[in-house]
């Protein structure tokens, strides 16, 4: 297991804080689509966890989304936004970044690239957490919680695919060089 | 950004459009300004706001521990049920719905409960009302449900 330098450690707590943050200031948009479409969310956690992912394909860290979602839950149980999960919010945060770490570990497993779980991590994520809402708090069956799954899924994968841009611009800046030289990204000026 | 990215998300998009228009089609929403009461098959509207209203007084909750002051207009629980006539039916519990399908149950002993449950009468930006349940006495806010459009009749 690497160790983690002091850079990576502050991108992933900026990735934190944004995260939790990005939440709130995206969320009357997402509410106004919701509304429409009659469903209690779905959208404003995908952009959320947008940054999960981010932090976990450049960080080359195990278990690097999970910790992410643990420190996440923690300042959301510390500053009260748990929204409508009360104290059960951080399985809400904990269990989308088990995900986005299981599809890297997968994607590296089985191409050698962790860039290839971009997408997937996203969209796994984000019905993660729409689920998880679904089963504490809003208990939706039928066409509703279909629904509300697709738009979750939909969201996740435009997140994902705006991920993907974003690593590709950030992996010269961010991405630590010495630590991931050995995964391979599109990028012509890291390849 | 890869093609094969790009394709997902849109077929995505087009099977979340396709199932969102079969959705919003099969809703049967109650009219502005009216509620749905069902209980089992039967279903009635009624116009919760349209008789003498109460004072809808009392300290809510949130999750934060803020506590806030209501002092609104509307009508408790237990009277827009007896609107409807259902009532007479049975039920142990109420399902208290949003147009957004967030909800909320309410035991019968607490909508029978005096200072309670109250549906307060909300002016929406259109000119239209609408109705807020509002539960007193919880600790968080997590029952308060907005732009409630139906209240389902439970016998569990």
């Amino acid at each position: 297991m690497k160790k983690a330098d002091l850079r990576s450690l502050i991108f992933m707590a900026l990735c934190c804080d944004l995260g939790l943050f990005a939440k709130k200031l995206i969320s009357p948009a997402a509410n106004f689509i919701t509304e429409f479409l009659h469903i209690p969310g779905g959208i404003a956690t995908s952009f959320s966890l947008l940054f999960l992912v981010i932090a976990a394909a450049l960080m080359p860290f195990p278990f690097c989304a999970t910790i992410m979602g643990i420190v996440q839950s923690l300042l959301a149980l510390c500053f009260g936004m748990t929204g409508s999960m009360g104290a059960l919010a951080p399985i809400g945060y904990i269990l989308p970044g088990i995900m986005i770490d299981l599809v890297f570990f997968l994607a590296e497993k089985t191409s050698g690239r962790r860039d290839n779980g971009i997408l997937i991590s996203s969209i796994i994520a984000s019905i993660t957490a729409c689920l998880t809402a679904n089963f504490i708090v809003f208990k939706l069956s039928g066409i509703v919680l279909f629904v509300y799954a697709l738009v979750a899924t939909t969201s996740g994968s435009i997140c994902g695919l705006l991920g993907e841009k974003l690593i590709e611009r950030l992996h010269p800046v961010i991405g630590p060089d010495k630590a991931t030289a050995k995964i391979p990204y599109k990028n012509k000026e890291t390849t | 950004m890869k093609k094969k990215s790009i394709v997902i998300v849109i077929i995505l998009l087009v099977i979340t459009c396709i199932a969102s228009v079969f959705y919003l089609r099969s809703r049967n929403d109650a009219p502005k300004g009216n509620l749905a009461i069902i209980n089992g098959d039967k279903t009635v509207l009624i116009d919760p706001f349209s008789g003498s209203l109460v004072s809808v007084k009392g300290i809510t909750i949130n999750a934060k521990g803020q506590e806030k002051d209501v002092d609104e207009i509307g009508i408790s629980l237990k009277d827009s049920i007896s609107k409807s006539g259902l009532d007479k039916a049975g039920f142990t519990k109420a399902r208290v719905v949003s147009s957004d399908e967030f909800a909320a149950e309410i035991s019968f002993d607490e909508i029978n409960e005096d200072g309670k449950a109250y549906l307060a009468k909300q002016q929406e930006d259109d000119g239209s009302t609408s109705a807020r349940l509002y539960v007193f006495g919880d600790s968080d806010s997590k029952r308060q449900v907005k732009n409630v459009v139906r209240i389902e009749l439970l016998n569990e």
